[in-house]
């Protein structure tokens, strides 16, 4: 099976720290993939990289086969760990935005998310919650009939039923050739969603396994793994 | 895709830069009306003439230094502070971002120079009006041509080609630098905003001192001669040619350099 994301030999070093180091992996469609590892293991710098936000000391990412670049783009929908929409702007006017760039972009799906939401598509970004916001951003990526889903921590920081909310958007949303590629370290949430983990520490990949392999050939969850993997 | 850059580029900052435009096209026209309504002759309406002056200077100044600082920030923000996870996810290169974003800036530049050169010239002729009568335009652009050529050896046509040239590119020349500091300092692993600010005082003061020796050079070469008036056409003609020159290749090493950097070093950490 073709690769739907290639990774060879790549390494991110900044001034005085190797941040990845020689990573090879490769993803094929149609999988849910969990991205685990403490912090400062390397998980958000392997997805920057995966979206053009960072350039590789070495080696090379490819998706479907294009270096990262317009083409990678039009087939990764990208969720990033924090708010990066303007807040002056209505959710109205950041939907035309999305739908004028991204040919893949369902505005009906969007506007019918939010109103499952009681979210006003004409209310400005900045007089949403916290959470509300989340929900915007997160919708505005699962509302995307993309390739690859690359999701940076969607479930840190918000409560209990947020999270149900959004792993419940993440599992209906999405289209099932697709694959998502989900970062987090609030593992037994996700746990029960997962086909495939990698576990990555100090910058290199741990483990990469299908979650059934893990569970047969080590009789444990998950979860006790990668408690045990990455115990202080 | 470059028409949808500029279209969301227009419509963000329009709604900041519409109003302060209009709001510099109103200090020119308010100036344009006190001019034409006062009595020069009398004391208290020179002083009002006099207050008017200094408020439109203050005003026209403060509106193109905000309209640039806001165009920075936005620059910055857009491309390396929380709003690059958007703009580098979009399905568009980083050269046709680039491009965008500088191309709109250069315009709001070029709009806020049109009001303000326009409105200088539309206060100065009603300002002479109201000092020495009804005025006929030729009265005074002759003379002034037949100065300029002196000073220049450059025709009133030509040498209005050539302000309009290097109005055209001074306004992308000025952002290029910014906006190309902000790629350097991007380079910084730290500190990256003062990285970017030092960066700027840097290339400025090069090009101060370029453009400051291309200058003593001509003039010197020019002193060589005895005759007055072929000293000062040595000077002025060449002089503003080459800064001219300068300033286009200085654009094109900025643009080269942030477009390189944007595209092939991006690093939003």
């Amino acid at each position: 099976m073709t690769s739907l994301l290639e990774c060879r030999n790549l390494t991110k070093r900044y001034e005085n720290k190797t941040a990845l180091s020689d990573i090879n992996l490769d993803l094929t469609a149609g999988h849910i993939v969990g991205l685990l590892g403490p912090n400062g293991s390397g998980k958000t710098t392997l997805i920057k990289l995966i979206n053009g936000l960072l350039y590789p000391t070495e080696g090379s990412v490819r998706v479907k086969g294009h270096e990262i670049g317009v083409e990678s783009k039009r087939v990764v929908s990208y969720l990033p760990d924090h708010m990066f929409l303007n807040d002056n702007r209505k959710i109205k006017y950041i939907l035309s935005y999305f739908s004028d760039f991204f040919e893949d972009f369902d505005s009906a799906k969007a506007y019918e998310m939010l109103g499952r939401l009681g979210i006003d598509s004409e209310a400005k970004l900045r007089t949403l919650s916290k959470g509300t916001k989340e929900k915007v951003h997160l919708i505005l990526a699962m509302s995307r009939r993309a390739e690859l889903y690359v999701l940076d921590e969607p479930i840190a920081g918000v409560d209990p039923a947020a999270r149900d909310y959004i792993l419940n958007t993440i599992l209906t949303g999405y289209n099932e050739q697709a694959t998502i590629l989900i970062s987090t370290h609030l593992i037994t949430d996700i746990e029960n969603i997962l086909d495939e983990v990698i576990f990555l520490q100090h910058g290199q990949i741990r483990l990469h396994a299908t979650v059934d392999e893990i569970r047969q050939r080590e009789g444990k969850s998950v979860d006790t793994l990668f408690r045990e993997v990455f115990r202080c | 895709m470059l028409g949808k850059v500029m279209k969301h580029e227009f419509i963000d900052t329009g709604r900041l830069l519409w109003p302060m435009n209009l709001a510099l096209l109103g200090c020119g026209g308010l100036g344009m009306l006190v001019c034409s309504l006062l009595d020069y002759r009398e004391v208290t309406d020179a002083l009002i003439l006099i207050a008017v002056f200094l408020l439109y200077g203050l005003s026209c100044f403060a509106i193109m230094i905000t309209e640039m600082v806001y165009l920075s920030v936005r620059f910055y923000k857009s491309m390396f502070g929380s709003e690059s996870y958007l703009t580098h996810a979009l399905p568009v290169s980083n050269k046709v971002v680039f491009n965008g974003k500088l191309l709109t800036a250069a315009i709001w530049n070029f709009i806020a120079e049109i009001l303000f050169f326009g409105s200088v010239f539309g206060i100065g002729f009603f300002l002479g009006r109201a000092l020495i009568g009804e005025i006929r335009l030729e009265e005074v652009i002759d003379p002034a041509a037949v100065t300029v050529e002196q000073l220049t050896d450059i025709r009133i046509p030509q040498l209005f080609f050539w302000s309009m040239l290097v109005l055209l590119v001074g306004c992308f020349s000025g952002y290029l630098m910014i906006f190309t500091s902000m790629a350097i300092g991007q380079l910084f692993e730290k500190h990256k905003i003062l990285g970017a600010v030092g960066t700027y005082v840097v290339l400025y003061l090069l090009e101060q001192v370029i453009s400051t020796v291309t200058v003593t050079v001509l003039t010197v070469r020019a002193m060589g001669s005895y005759d007055g008036e072929v000293i000062m056409t040595g000077i002025y003609g060449p002089m503003m040619t080459i800064s001219f020159v300068l300033m286009l290749i200085m654009s094109v090493a900025l643009y080269v350099a942030g477009l390189y950097l944007c595209d092939k070093k991006l690093n939003i950490t």
